[in-house]
């Protein structure tokens, strides 16, 4: 076999390396092809990922805003839904109220039922109800709760509180402060004047709550309205049902001794 | 099926109010004007829960509960004392004789109902 020498050899072996570098430099190629392909997929892959990141993000943004709003909602409708119990409730008061004092003729009967309304839905322990006869000038004492009657049996009208309450025609109220008269507004939590039309018949004086009630509610205000009216209305309509009795007593008597 | 209550008070006032604001809330209600006769009723008719006034003529409240947890019948019936005295001392007197709970008057509808849907194991 011949040698090969000199620069024959170098030349091939050149070539050959040249060839290798070739073949290996387009290996080269191709792999930096593959891995860029593989740099964008995985790129691709990644900017999608993040896109449903953000979009995931912002369904959860809005989802948790959607709760926020519908917890709100929610507790707008618990206190509207309160309110409207509460507001039911007060008229189921003056209903009941109104029925207790206008389901019965019998004065005995009207007391006990103001009694009931003041201790039970108003919630008070001390109080006492006046009337006053047509043009007189005092308040005499009908009925009355934790205090001792002969202590409060009449007021002239214009006298105290209560007298003050007659002679102006307007309720009186504790943390309203006093009269122009100056009277001393202790212990006195109401004192409200009983109306038949423009006169005023009496009145209804609440002394002290009972330990529980914190102060007058609203509902307790419609309450004494109702009373204002309607007790004294129920009263009148006592007196002459009575009259009415007391006149057929009599006829029914002078008829018998004719 | 509705749940009965017992109203026992003997206000007519009271006993109104408390029957407005129950069968509102689909309660049938059944009513006694003093201890004694909420004894009987409850033998007899065995409600799911009795409202009770503490002050009554006859046999007051603390009396008419201690005898209702005396009956087999009747012991196990849960009792909501309505009272106007809310101080603890009277609290104290009706859990003593067999209270569940209790209100004061004026009565709260809100409360009452809380209160009685407890009592019966109702959710709300």
């Amino acid at each position: 076999m011949a040698h090969i020498h000199g620069n024959a050899y170098i030349d091939r072996t050149r070539q050959e390396m040249e060839d290798c570098l070739a073949q290996l430099q387009g290996e080269n190629a191709k792999l930096r092809a593959r891995l860029e392909a593989v740099y964008q997929e995985l790129q691709q892959q990644l900017d999608a990922n993040a896109r449903e990141l953000d979009e995931s993000r912002d369904a959860c943004v809005a989802a948790r805003t959607q709760i926020t709003e519908l917890a709100q909602e929610g507790r707008r409708f618990a206190e509207l839904y309160a309110e409207v119990e509460q507001r039911n409730t007060n008229l189921a008061n003056l209903y009941v109220a109104s029925y207790q004092l206008h389901g019965t003729l019998d004065r005995a009967n009207v007391l006990d039922a103001i009694h009931e309304i003041i201790i039970n839905l108003i919630g008070s322990e001390q109080f006492a109800v006046y009337e006053r006869e047509a043009g007189d000038d005092m308040l005499r004492l009908v009925t009355s709760f934790g205090i001792d009657p002969e202590l409060f049996d009449t007021i002239p009208v214009g006298t105290g509180i209560i007298g003050a309450t007659v002679s102006l025609g307007q309720p009186y109220f504790g943390e309203n402060g006093q009269f122009d008269s100056g009277v001393d507004a202790v212990n006195f939590t109401a004192c409200v004047p009983l109306r038949l039309d423009d006169k005023v018949t009496g009145a209804i004086a609440i002394f002290k709550l009972l330990p529980q009630k914190r102060g007058l509610e609203e509902v307790d205000y419609e309450l004494f309205d109702l009373l204002a009216t309607h007790a004294a209305t129920a009263l009148y309509a006592t007196r002459l049902v009575a009259r009415e009795h007391e006149h057929a007593a009599i006829t029914t008597t002078a008829d018998a001794t004719a | 099926m509705k749940k009965r209550i017992l109203l026992v008070d003997d206000s007519s006032t009271v006993l109104m109010m408390e029957r407005m604001i129950l069968e509102k809330s689909s309660y049938q209600t059944i009513t006694a004007r003093d201890g004694a006769e909420a004894v009987e009723k409850a033998v007899n008719e065995r409600p799911d829960a009795i409202l009770m006034d503490m002050m009554m003529p006859r046999m007051n409240g603390l009396q008419a509960c201690s005898e209702l947890r005396r009956h087999e019948n009747t012991r196990h019936i849960p009792i909501i004392m309505v009272t106007t005295r809310g101080e603890a001392l009277n609290v104290e007197a009706g859990f003593a004789n067999g209270c569940s709970d209790y209100v004061t008057k004026p009565i709260d509808s809100v409360e009452l109902l809380t209160k009685l849907r407890n009592a019966l194991g109702q959710e709300e």
